[in-house]
Protein backbone atom coordinates (compact mmCIF):
# COMPACT_ATOMS: atom_id res chain seq x y z
CA UNK A 1 0.00 0.00 0.00
CA UNK A 2 2.53 2.27 1.30
CA UNK A 3 4.54 2.02 -2.22
CA UNK A 4 0.89 2.59 -4.41
CA UNK A 5 0.48 5.94 -2.29
CA UNK A 6 4.20 7.47 -2.77
CA UNK A 7 4.23 6.12 -6.35
CA UNK A 8 0.49 7.53 -6.70
CA UNK A 9 1.58 10.83 -5.62
CA UNK A 10 4.53 11.10 -7.35
CA UNK A 11 2.21 11.19 -10.69
CA UNK A 12 0.70 13.93 -9.18
CA UNK A 13 3.05 16.67 -8.14
CA UNK A 14 2.71 18.28 -11.11
CA UNK A 15 -0.81 19.78 -11.18
CA UNK A 16 -0.87 20.34 -7.42
CA UNK A 17 2.25 22.47 -8.41
CA UNK A 18 0.12 23.92 -10.45
CA UNK A 19 -3.13 24.32 -8.75
CA UNK A 20 -1.48 26.14 -5.65
CA UNK A 21 -0.03 28.68 -7.77
CA UNK A 22 -3.27 29.23 -9.07
CA UNK A 23 -4.75 29.24 -5.31
CA UNK A 24 -1.58 31.69 -4.10
CA UNK A 25 -2.09 33.93 -6.91
CA UNK A 26 -6.28 34.28 -6.87
CA UNK A 27 -6.12 34.72 -2.89
CA UNK A 28 -3.58 37.87 -3.62
CA UNK A 29 -5.70 39.17 -6.03
CA UNK A 30 -8.79 38.85 -3.99
CA UNK A 31 -7.18 40.14 -0.98
CA UNK A 32 -6.42 43.28 -3.61
CA UNK A 33 -9.70 43.50 -4.80
CA UNK A 34 -11.29 43.52 -1.27
CA UNK A 35 -8.73 46.00 0.06
CA UNK A 36 -9.55 48.95 -2.36
CA UNK A 37 -13.03 48.66 -1.92
CA UNK A 38 -12.83 48.47 1.84
CA UNK A 39 -15.40 46.92 4.14
CA UNK A 40 -17.85 49.53 4.25
CA UNK A 41 -18.20 50.20 0.84
CA UNK A 42 -18.16 46.15 -0.01
CA UNK A 43 -21.25 46.07 2.63
CA UNK A 44 -22.73 50.09 1.42
CA UNK A 45 -22.96 48.51 -1.52
CA UNK A 46 -24.74 44.81 -0.96
CA UNK A 47 -26.89 47.46 1.55
CA UNK A 48 -27.87 48.51 -1.81
CA UNK A 49 -28.64 45.46 -3.86
CA UNK A 50 -32.55 44.18 -4.26
CA UNK A 51 -33.00 41.45 -1.66
CA UNK A 52 -33.30 38.64 -4.25
CA UNK A 53 -29.81 39.54 -5.82
CA UNK A 54 -28.60 39.82 -2.74
CA UNK A 55 -29.81 36.27 -2.11
CA UNK A 56 -28.24 35.12 -5.65
CA UNK A 57 -24.37 36.35 -4.69
CA UNK A 58 -24.53 35.17 -1.37
CA UNK A 59 -25.93 31.88 -2.57
CA UNK A 60 -23.10 31.78 -5.26
CA UNK A 61 -20.35 34.26 -3.95
CA UNK A 62 -20.37 33.65 -0.36
CA UNK A 63 -20.89 37.51 -0.31
CA UNK A 64 -22.39 37.93 3.20
CA UNK A 65 -23.38 41.22 5.10
CA UNK A 66 -20.64 40.69 7.49
CA UNK A 67 -18.27 43.67 7.97
CA UNK A 68 -14.38 43.13 7.79
CA UNK A 69 -11.78 40.27 7.48
CA UNK A 70 -14.63 37.77 8.56
CA UNK A 71 -16.63 38.88 5.59
CA UNK A 72 -13.67 38.54 3.42
CA UNK A 73 -12.62 35.22 4.72
CA UNK A 74 -16.41 34.38 3.85
CA UNK A 75 -16.18 35.31 0.08
CA UNK A 76 -12.98 33.91 -0.60
CA UNK A 77 -14.26 30.49 0.98
CA UNK A 78 -17.11 30.18 -1.37
CA UNK A 79 -15.76 32.07 -4.00
CA UNK A 80 -16.30 30.08 -7.18
CA UNK A 81 -12.65 29.87 -8.62
CA UNK A 82 -11.58 28.29 -5.57
CA UNK A 83 -14.76 26.12 -5.53
CA UNK A 84 -13.69 25.00 -9.22
CA UNK A 85 -10.25 24.34 -8.75
CA UNK A 86 -10.37 22.40 -5.50
CA UNK A 87 -14.01 20.45 -7.48
CA UNK A 88 -11.61 20.00 -10.55
CA UNK A 89 -8.50 18.50 -8.67
CA UNK A 90 -10.66 16.24 -6.55
CA UNK A 91 -12.53 14.72 -9.12
CA UNK A 92 -9.85 14.23 -11.95
CA UNK A 93 -7.27 12.65 -9.32
CA UNK A 94 -10.23 10.75 -7.41
CA UNK A 95 -11.79 9.65 -11.42
CA UNK A 96 -8.19 8.69 -12.62
CA UNK A 97 -7.17 6.30 -9.75
CA UNK A 98 -8.54 3.18 -10.97
CA UNK A 99 -10.59 3.87 -14.11
CA UNK A 100 -7.15 5.35 -15.99
CA UNK A 101 -5.09 2.50 -14.66
CA UNK A 102 -7.54 0.35 -16.39
CA UNK A 103 -7.88 2.09 -19.37
CA UNK A 104 -3.92 2.14 -20.11
CA UNK A 105 -3.35 -1.34 -18.90
CA UNK A 106 -1.55 -0.07 -16.52
CA UNK A 107 -3.09 -1.94 -13.30
CA UNK A 108 -2.21 -5.61 -14.90
CA UNK A 109 1.55 -4.71 -14.01
CA UNK A 110 0.62 -3.71 -10.61
CA UNK A 111 -1.90 -6.12 -9.21
CA UNK A 112 0.09 -9.35 -11.26
CA UNK A 113 2.29 -8.37 -8.20
CA UNK A 114 2.04 -9.77 -4.44
CA UNK A 115 -0.52 -6.96 -3.28
CA UNK A 116 -3.91 -7.30 -2.58
CA UNK A 117 -6.72 -4.85 -4.49
CA UNK A 118 -7.93 -3.85 -0.86
CA UNK A 119 -4.34 -2.35 -0.74
CA UNK A 120 -4.44 -0.86 -3.64
CA UNK A 121 -7.62 1.40 -3.76
CA UNK A 122 -5.87 2.06 0.02
CA UNK A 123 -2.98 3.46 -1.51
CA UNK A 124 -4.71 5.48 -4.43
CA UNK A 125 -7.01 6.91 -1.51
CA UNK A 126 -4.21 7.61 0.58
CA UNK A 127 -2.49 9.63 -2.30
CA UNK A 128 -5.74 11.77 -3.26
CA UNK A 129 -6.22 12.60 0.58
CA UNK A 130 -2.93 13.67 0.96
CA UNK A 131 -2.95 15.77 -2.26
CA UNK A 132 -6.33 17.64 -1.29
CA UNK A 133 -4.49 17.86 2.35
CA UNK A 134 -1.69 19.78 0.63
CA UNK A 135 -3.69 21.67 -1.37
CA UNK A 136 -5.73 23.06 1.42
CA UNK A 137 -2.47 23.56 3.64
CA UNK A 138 -1.22 25.82 0.93
CA UNK A 139 -5.08 27.06 0.82
CA UNK A 140 -4.86 28.02 4.64
CA UNK A 141 -1.00 29.46 3.91
CA UNK A 142 -2.55 31.73 1.29
CA UNK A 143 -5.24 33.14 3.22
CA UNK A 144 -3.21 33.94 6.04
CA UNK A 145 0.05 35.12 4.40
CA UNK A 146 -3.18 37.28 2.10
CA UNK A 147 -4.47 38.71 5.25
CA UNK A 148 -1.45 39.83 6.55
CA UNK A 149 -0.16 41.51 3.35
CA UNK A 150 -2.87 43.78 3.79
CA UNK A 151 -2.16 44.05 7.79
CA UNK A 152 -5.11 42.75 8.59
CA UNK A 153 -5.64 40.18 11.78
CA UNK A 154 -8.64 38.24 12.94
CA UNK A 155 -9.33 34.54 14.90
CA UNK A 156 -6.71 32.03 13.86
CA UNK A 157 -9.52 29.42 14.91
CA UNK A 158 -11.77 30.77 12.53
CA UNK A 159 -9.06 29.71 9.45
CA UNK A 160 -8.88 26.51 10.78
CA UNK A 161 -12.52 25.63 11.05
CA UNK A 162 -12.79 26.88 6.94
CA UNK A 163 -9.80 24.76 6.25
CA UNK A 164 -11.54 21.64 7.70
CA UNK A 165 -14.96 22.19 6.32
CA UNK A 166 -13.43 22.69 2.82
CA UNK A 167 -11.03 19.86 3.21
CA UNK A 168 -13.85 17.65 4.27
CA UNK A 169 -16.21 19.08 1.58
CA UNK A 170 -13.64 17.71 -1.38
CA UNK A 171 -12.75 14.58 0.23
CA UNK A 172 -16.68 13.97 -0.19
CA UNK A 173 -16.03 14.91 -3.99
CA UNK A 174 -13.00 12.96 -4.19
CA UNK A 175 -14.79 9.50 -2.97
CA UNK A 176 -17.63 10.41 -5.10
CA UNK A 177 -15.14 10.62 -8.38
CA UNK A 178 -13.22 7.53 -6.81
CA UNK A 179 -16.37 5.19 -6.21
CA UNK A 180 -16.99 6.33 -10.05
CA UNK A 181 -13.91 4.91 -10.79
CA UNK A 182 -13.97 2.04 -8.66
CA UNK A 183 -16.94 0.77 -11.22
CA UNK A 184 -15.51 2.35 -14.35
CA UNK A 185 -13.48 1.06 -17.22
CA UNK A 186 -12.49 4.86 -18.29
CA UNK A 187 -11.70 7.39 -16.95
CA UNK A 188 -13.63 9.60 -18.95
CA UNK A 189 -16.83 7.74 -18.38
CA UNK A 190 -15.73 8.59 -14.34
CA UNK A 191 -14.66 12.27 -14.69
CA UNK A 192 -18.42 12.57 -16.45
CA UNK A 193 -20.01 11.37 -13.95
CA UNK A 194 -18.59 12.74 -11.42
CA UNK A 195 -18.95 16.19 -12.40
CA UNK A 196 -22.91 15.51 -13.52
CA UNK A 197 -23.28 14.13 -10.37
CA UNK A 198 -21.55 17.71 -8.72
CA UNK A 199 -22.88 19.81 -10.45
CA UNK A 200 -26.58 18.90 -9.84
CA UNK A 201 -25.49 18.73 -5.88
CA UNK A 202 -24.59 22.49 -6.90
CA UNK A 203 -27.88 23.78 -8.21
CA UNK A 204 -29.74 21.86 -5.86
CA UNK A 205 -28.36 23.88 -3.10
CA UNK A 206 -28.02 27.07 -4.75
CA UNK A 207 -32.06 26.64 -5.35
CA UNK A 208 -32.54 26.24 -2.21
CA UNK A 209 -30.68 29.09 -0.93
CA UNK A 210 -32.48 31.29 -3.39
CA UNK A 211 -35.65 29.56 -3.21
CA UNK A 212 -38.14 29.36 0.15
CA UNK A 213 -40.11 26.47 -1.15
CA UNK A 214 -36.92 24.69 -1.91
CA UNK A 215 -34.91 25.38 1.33
CA UNK A 216 -35.76 22.01 3.17
CA UNK A 217 -34.37 19.81 0.07
CA UNK A 218 -31.06 21.63 0.52
CA UNK A 219 -29.84 18.67 2.79
CA UNK A 220 -29.52 16.21 -0.06
CA UNK A 221 -26.84 18.14 -1.25
CA UNK A 222 -23.45 18.04 -0.21
CA UNK A 223 -22.59 21.71 -0.81
CA UNK A 224 -25.06 22.38 1.94
CA UNK A 225 -22.87 21.33 4.78
CA UNK A 226 -19.94 23.86 3.80
CA UNK A 227 -21.30 27.27 5.04
CA UNK A 228 -18.14 29.65 5.62
CA UNK A 229 -20.97 32.34 6.09
CA UNK A 230 -21.93 30.38 9.01
CA UNK A 231 -18.97 29.57 10.53
CA UNK A 232 -18.01 33.33 10.25
CA UNK A 233 -20.71 34.49 12.08
CA UNK A 234 -21.44 31.79 14.42
CA UNK A 235 -17.57 31.67 15.42
CA UNK A 236 -18.47 28.09 16.32
CA UNK A 237 -17.16 24.36 15.11
CA UNK A 238 -19.49 23.09 12.64
CA UNK A 239 -19.52 19.73 14.26
CA UNK A 240 -22.59 18.53 12.48
CA UNK A 241 -21.01 18.95 9.01
CA UNK A 242 -18.21 17.63 9.38
CA UNK A 243 -19.53 14.45 10.72
CA UNK A 244 -21.78 14.40 7.59
CA UNK A 245 -19.05 15.40 5.45
CA UNK A 246 -16.84 12.65 7.09
CA UNK A 247 -19.01 9.73 7.38
CA UNK A 248 -20.21 10.37 3.65
CA UNK A 249 -16.82 10.29 2.61
CA UNK A 250 -15.93 7.03 4.85
CA UNK A 251 -18.65 4.96 3.45
CA UNK A 252 -18.30 5.94 -0.28
CA UNK A 253 -14.55 5.06 -0.09
CA UNK A 254 -15.66 2.18 1.64
CA UNK A 255 -18.51 1.10 -1.27
CA UNK A 256 -15.70 1.78 -3.62
CA UNK A 257 -13.66 -0.78 -2.19
CA UNK A 258 -15.80 -3.31 -1.63
CA UNK A 259 -16.57 -3.17 -5.58
CA UNK A 260 -13.21 -2.86 -6.97
CA UNK A 261 -12.39 -5.97 -4.86
CA UNK A 262 -15.38 -7.98 -6.96
CA UNK A 263 -15.05 -6.39 -10.00
CA UNK A 264 -13.31 -8.01 -13.58
CA UNK A 265 -10.16 -6.23 -14.63
CA UNK B 1 -17.22 -31.02 -6.18
CA UNK B 2 -13.80 -30.19 -8.29
CA UNK B 3 -10.58 -32.25 -7.54
CA UNK B 4 -7.46 -30.64 -5.99
CA UNK B 5 -4.57 -30.65 -8.36
CA UNK B 6 -1.63 -32.71 -7.42
CA UNK B 7 1.47 -31.25 -6.30
CA UNK B 8 2.82 -31.41 -10.46
CA UNK B 9 -0.21 -28.95 -11.88
CA UNK B 10 0.59 -25.54 -12.29
CA UNK B 11 -2.71 -24.31 -13.57
CA UNK B 12 -6.00 -26.51 -13.32
CA UNK B 13 -9.33 -24.71 -15.00
CA UNK B 14 -12.39 -27.40 -14.97
CA UNK B 15 -15.21 -26.55 -16.51
CA UNK B 16 -14.67 -22.48 -17.06
CA UNK B 17 -17.28 -20.54 -18.45
CA UNK B 18 -17.67 -16.72 -18.56
CA UNK B 19 -19.80 -14.58 -19.85
CA UNK B 20 -19.69 -11.11 -20.59
CA UNK B 21 -23.18 -10.15 -20.91
CA UNK B 22 -24.43 -11.33 -24.54
CA UNK B 23 -20.94 -12.58 -25.14
CA UNK B 24 -19.69 -16.23 -24.15
CA UNK B 25 -15.64 -15.14 -23.69
CA UNK B 26 -14.89 -19.10 -22.52
CA UNK B 27 -17.07 -21.95 -22.43
CA UNK B 28 -16.54 -24.87 -20.28
CA UNK B 29 -13.07 -24.92 -20.57
CA UNK B 30 -10.72 -27.76 -19.51
CA UNK B 31 -6.56 -27.23 -19.40
CA UNK B 32 -3.54 -28.55 -17.18
CA UNK B 33 -0.40 -26.50 -17.15
CA UNK B 34 2.33 -29.11 -15.64
CA UNK B 35 4.93 -28.17 -13.83
CA UNK B 36 8.37 -28.00 -15.92
CA UNK B 37 6.59 -27.37 -18.94
CA UNK B 38 6.34 -24.66 -21.77
CA UNK B 39 2.71 -24.74 -23.19
CA UNK B 40 1.67 -22.55 -25.89
CA UNK B 41 -1.49 -21.33 -25.90
CA UNK B 42 -2.95 -20.87 -29.60
CA UNK B 43 -6.20 -18.69 -31.25
CA UNK B 44 -7.08 -16.26 -33.67
CA UNK B 45 -7.92 -12.84 -31.74
CA UNK B 46 -10.35 -12.67 -29.84
CA UNK B 47 -10.72 -16.57 -29.23
CA UNK B 48 -10.49 -16.33 -26.06
CA UNK B 49 -6.94 -16.09 -25.46
CA UNK B 50 -6.47 -13.12 -22.59
CA UNK B 51 -9.90 -13.94 -20.93
CA UNK B 52 -7.55 -17.50 -19.62
CA UNK B 53 -5.05 -15.46 -19.04
CA UNK B 54 -6.60 -13.04 -16.96
CA UNK B 55 -8.68 -16.04 -15.26
CA UNK B 56 -5.63 -17.81 -14.42
CA UNK B 57 -3.80 -14.32 -13.08
CA UNK B 58 -7.14 -13.62 -10.91
CA UNK B 59 -8.01 -10.28 -12.83
CA UNK B 60 -11.36 -12.00 -13.73
CA UNK B 61 -13.73 -14.15 -11.87
CA UNK B 62 -15.04 -17.29 -13.84
CA UNK B 63 -19.09 -17.49 -13.96
CA UNK B 64 -18.53 -20.76 -13.28
CA UNK B 65 -16.03 -23.91 -13.03
CA UNK B 66 -12.99 -24.11 -11.28
CA UNK B 67 -9.36 -22.57 -11.58
CA UNK B 68 -6.56 -23.86 -9.57
CA UNK B 69 -3.64 -22.34 -9.65
CA UNK B 70 -0.35 -23.98 -7.35
CA UNK B 71 -3.25 -25.64 -5.63
CA UNK B 72 -5.20 -22.74 -4.93
CA UNK B 73 -7.97 -20.68 -5.97
CA UNK B 74 -6.71 -18.16 -8.63
CA UNK B 75 -9.77 -16.12 -7.83
CA UNK B 76 -9.68 -15.97 -4.05
CA UNK B 77 -6.06 -16.26 -3.53
CA UNK B 78 -4.43 -13.91 -6.54
CA UNK B 79 -2.63 -11.76 -4.26
CA UNK B 80 -0.60 -14.50 -2.70
CA UNK B 81 -0.57 -16.78 -5.73
CA UNK B 82 1.18 -13.20 -7.92
CA UNK B 83 4.49 -13.88 -5.64
CA UNK B 84 5.31 -16.40 -7.66
CA UNK B 85 4.41 -15.41 -10.92
CA UNK B 86 6.50 -13.20 -13.35
CA UNK B 87 3.28 -11.76 -15.94
CA UNK B 88 3.98 -10.38 -19.07
CA UNK B 89 0.06 -8.52 -20.07
CA UNK B 90 -0.56 -8.10 -23.96
CA UNK B 91 -0.78 -4.21 -22.96
CA UNK B 92 2.23 -1.98 -23.06
CA UNK B 93 1.43 1.05 -22.72
CA UNK B 94 2.64 1.51 -19.18
CA UNK B 95 2.89 4.40 -16.75
CA UNK B 96 4.39 6.71 -19.99
CA UNK B 97 5.42 10.09 -17.42
CA UNK B 98 7.37 7.82 -15.21
CA UNK B 99 10.87 6.47 -16.17
CA UNK B 100 11.81 3.11 -17.20
CA UNK B 101 14.34 2.38 -13.98
CA UNK B 102 11.76 4.31 -11.91
CA UNK B 103 8.82 1.69 -12.86
CA UNK B 104 11.59 -1.10 -12.86
CA UNK B 105 11.86 -0.29 -8.84
CA UNK B 106 8.64 0.38 -8.36
CA UNK B 107 7.35 -3.04 -9.61
CA UNK B 108 10.47 -4.98 -7.39
CA UNK B 109 8.90 -3.19 -4.71
CA UNK B 110 5.43 -4.42 -4.80
CA UNK B 111 7.07 -8.04 -6.00
CA UNK B 112 9.01 -8.29 -2.47
CA UNK B 113 12.08 -10.04 -3.81
CA UNK B 114 15.09 -8.87 -5.14
CA UNK B 115 15.44 -7.91 -8.80
CA UNK B 116 18.66 -10.75 -9.26
CA UNK B 117 18.02 -10.53 -12.66
CA UNK B 118 17.42 -7.40 -13.99
CA UNK B 119 21.03 -6.50 -14.99
CA UNK B 120 21.27 -9.93 -17.03
CA UNK B 121 18.08 -9.60 -18.38
CA UNK B 122 18.20 -5.81 -19.89
CA UNK B 123 21.91 -6.95 -21.64
CA UNK B 124 20.28 -9.98 -23.03
CA UNK B 125 17.41 -8.01 -24.24
CA UNK B 126 19.90 -5.41 -26.04
CA UNK B 127 17.55 -2.79 -23.70
CA UNK B 128 20.30 0.06 -23.69
CA UNK B 129 20.97 1.95 -20.18
CA UNK B 130 20.92 4.61 -21.43
CA UNK B 131 16.96 4.61 -22.01
CA UNK B 132 16.31 3.50 -18.48
CA UNK B 133 16.64 7.05 -17.14
CA UNK B 134 13.92 8.27 -20.18
CA UNK B 135 10.39 8.35 -19.52
CA UNK B 136 8.60 5.50 -21.06
CA UNK B 137 6.50 7.47 -23.50
CA UNK B 138 9.61 7.97 -25.44
CA UNK B 139 10.13 4.44 -25.80
CA UNK B 140 9.32 2.08 -28.95
CA UNK B 141 6.69 -0.84 -28.59
CA UNK B 142 9.71 -2.80 -28.86
CA UNK B 143 11.58 -1.09 -25.73
CA UNK B 144 8.14 -1.06 -24.19
CA UNK B 145 7.50 -4.90 -24.56
CA UNK B 146 11.23 -5.61 -23.33
CA UNK B 147 10.19 -3.53 -20.72
CA UNK B 148 7.62 -5.41 -19.80
CA UNK B 149 9.43 -8.90 -19.84
CA UNK B 150 12.10 -7.27 -18.06
CA UNK B 151 9.75 -6.79 -14.96
CA UNK B 152 8.15 -10.38 -15.13
CA UNK B 153 11.24 -11.94 -14.94
CA UNK B 154 13.55 -9.87 -13.00
CA UNK B 155 12.53 -11.73 -9.78
CA UNK B 156 13.21 -15.12 -11.03
CA UNK B 157 9.68 -16.70 -10.82
CA UNK B 158 9.24 -19.99 -10.50
CA UNK B 159 5.51 -19.86 -12.84
CA UNK B 160 5.65 -16.97 -16.13
CA UNK B 161 2.73 -16.89 -17.75
CA UNK B 162 2.67 -14.46 -21.44
CA UNK B 163 0.45 -12.85 -23.19
CA UNK B 164 1.41 -12.45 -26.79
CA UNK B 165 5.09 -11.43 -25.43
CA UNK B 166 6.72 -11.04 -29.31
CA UNK B 167 4.38 -8.57 -30.27
CA UNK B 168 6.66 -5.66 -31.56
CA UNK B 169 10.35 -7.82 -31.00
CA UNK B 170 12.16 -8.25 -33.97
CA UNK B 171 13.20 -11.55 -34.95
CA UNK B 172 16.55 -11.51 -33.05
CA UNK B 173 15.28 -10.69 -29.58
CA UNK B 174 12.73 -12.86 -29.86
CA UNK B 175 15.19 -15.93 -30.24
CA UNK B 176 17.17 -14.61 -26.84
CA UNK B 177 13.44 -14.14 -25.70
CA UNK B 178 12.53 -18.27 -26.45
CA UNK B 179 16.38 -18.67 -25.03
CA UNK B 180 15.74 -17.50 -21.94
CA UNK B 181 12.45 -18.97 -21.17
CA UNK B 182 13.69 -22.42 -21.87
CA UNK B 183 16.55 -21.91 -19.31
CA UNK B 184 13.89 -20.80 -17.19
CA UNK B 185 12.53 -24.38 -17.84
CA UNK B 186 15.64 -25.95 -17.36
CA UNK B 187 16.10 -24.62 -13.97
CA UNK B 188 12.75 -26.18 -13.21
CA UNK B 189 9.93 -22.65 -14.01
CA UNK B 190 7.19 -23.24 -15.95
CA UNK B 191 5.90 -21.23 -18.71
CA UNK B 192 2.43 -20.32 -19.94
CA UNK B 193 2.53 -18.47 -23.28
CA UNK B 194 -0.45 -17.15 -25.27
CA UNK B 195 -0.29 -16.09 -28.97
CA UNK B 196 -1.35 -16.17 -32.73
CA UNK B 197 1.86 -16.77 -33.88
CA UNK B 198 2.48 -20.75 -34.87
CA UNK B 199 5.86 -20.25 -35.27
CA UNK B 200 7.05 -19.09 -32.24
CA UNK B 201 4.94 -21.74 -30.18
CA UNK B 202 6.29 -24.51 -32.05
CA UNK B 203 10.28 -22.95 -31.61
CA UNK B 204 10.01 -23.20 -27.84
CA UNK B 205 6.83 -24.95 -26.43
CA UNK B 206 6.81 -28.74 -25.43
CA UNK B 207 2.46 -28.67 -25.39
CA UNK B 208 -0.09 -26.80 -26.93
CA UNK B 209 -3.65 -25.86 -26.55
CA UNK B 210 -5.68 -24.19 -29.12
CA UNK B 211 -8.39 -21.98 -28.24
CA UNK B 212 -11.60 -20.63 -30.52
CA UNK B 213 -14.91 -19.22 -30.22
CA UNK B 214 -13.84 -20.06 -26.36
CA UNK B 215 -13.44 -23.76 -26.13
CA UNK B 216 -10.18 -25.67 -26.84
CA UNK B 217 -10.75 -27.46 -30.04
CA UNK B 218 -6.87 -29.49 -29.66
CA UNK B 219 -4.50 -30.11 -27.37
CA UNK B 220 -1.35 -31.95 -26.62
CA UNK B 221 2.39 -32.54 -28.13
CA UNK B 222 3.55 -30.47 -30.54
CA UNK B 223 5.49 -33.44 -32.20
CA UNK B 224 1.75 -35.64 -31.86
CA UNK B 225 -0.14 -32.89 -33.42
CA UNK B 226 2.03 -32.49 -36.02
CA UNK B 227 1.75 -36.48 -36.68
CA UNK B 228 -1.50 -36.86 -36.59
CA UNK B 229 -2.14 -33.76 -38.71
CA UNK B 230 -3.53 -33.41 -42.07
CA UNK B 231 -0.54 -33.48 -45.00
CA UNK B 232 -1.10 -32.81 -48.65
CA UNK B 233 -0.17 -35.44 -51.23
CA UNK B 234 0.15 -35.30 -54.81
CA UNK B 235 0.94 -38.62 -56.97
CA UNK B 236 1.91 -37.99 -60.67
CA UNK B 237 0.50 -41.88 -62.30
CA UNK B 238 1.94 -42.98 -65.26
CA UNK B 239 -0.99 -42.98 -67.42
CA UNK B 240 -4.69 -41.41 -66.78
CA UNK B 241 -6.18 -44.76 -65.68
CA UNK B 242 -5.68 -43.25 -62.05
CA UNK B 243 -6.76 -45.57 -59.47
CA UNK B 244 -9.75 -44.88 -56.83
CA UNK B 245 -8.34 -44.21 -53.88
CA UNK B 246 -11.22 -42.55 -51.65
CA UNK B 247 -11.64 -46.19 -49.29
CA UNK B 248 -7.95 -45.95 -48.24
CA UNK B 249 -7.67 -44.96 -44.56
CA UNK B 250 -7.31 -41.43 -43.97
CA UNK B 251 -7.56 -39.92 -47.53
CA UNK B 252 -9.87 -37.11 -48.40
CA UNK B 253 -10.45 -34.08 -50.52
CA UNK B 254 -9.22 -36.28 -53.72
CA UNK B 255 -8.94 -33.84 -56.76
CA UNK B 256 -8.18 -35.74 -60.07
CA UNK B 257 -6.26 -33.33 -62.72
CA UNK B 258 -5.50 -35.93 -65.99
CA UNK B 259 -2.24 -38.56 -64.32
CA UNK B 260 -1.67 -36.42 -61.28
CA UNK B 261 -3.98 -37.15 -58.11
CA UNK B 262 -3.66 -34.35 -54.96
CA UNK B 263 -5.26 -35.64 -52.03
CA UNK B 264 -5.30 -35.07 -47.84
CA UNK B 265 -4.06 -37.55 -45.62
CA UNK B 266 -5.34 -37.03 -41.80
CA UNK B 267 -3.34 -39.05 -39.50
CA UNK B 268 -0.76 -42.49 -40.48
CA UNK B 269 0.64 -42.35 -44.44
CA UNK B 270 1.20 -45.72 -44.30
CA UNK B 271 -2.17 -47.16 -45.87
CA UNK B 272 -1.80 -44.58 -49.17
CA UNK B 273 1.56 -46.19 -49.30
CA UNK B 274 0.35 -49.62 -49.25
CA UNK B 275 -2.31 -49.50 -51.68
CA UNK B 276 0.51 -47.12 -53.99
CA UNK B 277 2.96 -50.52 -53.95
CA UNK B 278 0.88 -52.04 -56.72
CA UNK B 279 0.44 -48.84 -59.10
CA UNK B 280 2.70 -47.35 -61.68
CA UNK B 281 3.80 -43.98 -59.85
CA UNK B 282 5.99 -41.66 -61.67
CA UNK B 283 6.56 -39.28 -59.14
CA UNK B 284 5.09 -39.03 -55.33
CA UNK B 285 5.35 -35.48 -53.18
CA UNK B 286 4.20 -34.97 -49.25
CA UNK B 287 4.18 -32.31 -47.50
CA UNK B 288 5.43 -32.52 -43.90
CA UNK B 289 3.01 -30.84 -41.72
CA UNK B 290 3.93 -27.79 -39.51
CA UNK B 291 1.61 -25.96 -36.47
CA UNK B 292 0.47 -23.94 -39.43
CA UNK B 293 -1.22 -26.49 -40.88
CA UNK B 294 -2.67 -28.51 -37.94
CA UNK B 295 -3.90 -25.09 -36.67
CA UNK B 296 -6.18 -24.47 -39.85
CA UNK B 297 -7.63 -27.76 -40.06
CA UNK B 298 -8.63 -27.67 -36.67
CA UNK B 299 -9.72 -23.96 -37.49
CA UNK B 300 -11.69 -24.70 -40.94
CA UNK B 301 -13.20 -28.05 -38.78
CA UNK B 302 -14.56 -25.35 -35.91
CA UNK B 303 -15.87 -22.88 -38.98
CA UNK B 304 -17.64 -25.57 -40.74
Amino acid sequence: MVYVFLFSLRTVWRPMVFVSLIILLFLLLIGFVWNSLGDTLAIGLMELLPDDLKKLLESQFGFMPAAGVEGWLASVSRHPIFIVLFTAYSIAVGAGSISREIETGDILFVLSKPISRTAFIAGKIMASVTGIFILQLVYLLGLIASLRFFGATTNMDLFIYLVINSFLLFILINAMAVCFSAFGNEASWAIGRSVMVILLMYFVDFVSNIWEPAASYGFISLFHYYDPGNIVLDQKVPWQDFAVLSLGSSAIYLVSGVAFRKRDI
Amino acid sequence: MPVLPDEETVIDFTGVTKQFRSTKALDKVNLILKKGEILGFLGPNGAGKTTAIRIMTGFIKPTSGTVYFLGKDAWLNRAEIAAQVGFVPDSINTYQMSSGIDLLEYWSELQGRDPVLREELLNRLDFPSSALSRPVRTYSQGMAKKLSIVQALQHDPSVIILDEPTTSLDPLVQQTLFTILKEFKSKGSTVFMSSHNLNDVQRVCDRIAMINNGSIIAEGDVSKLIDNAERSVEIKFSNRNTPDLSKITGVANIVVDNEIVRLKVKGSIKHLLQALKTQSVDDLAIERPNLDSVFLSYYETEEE
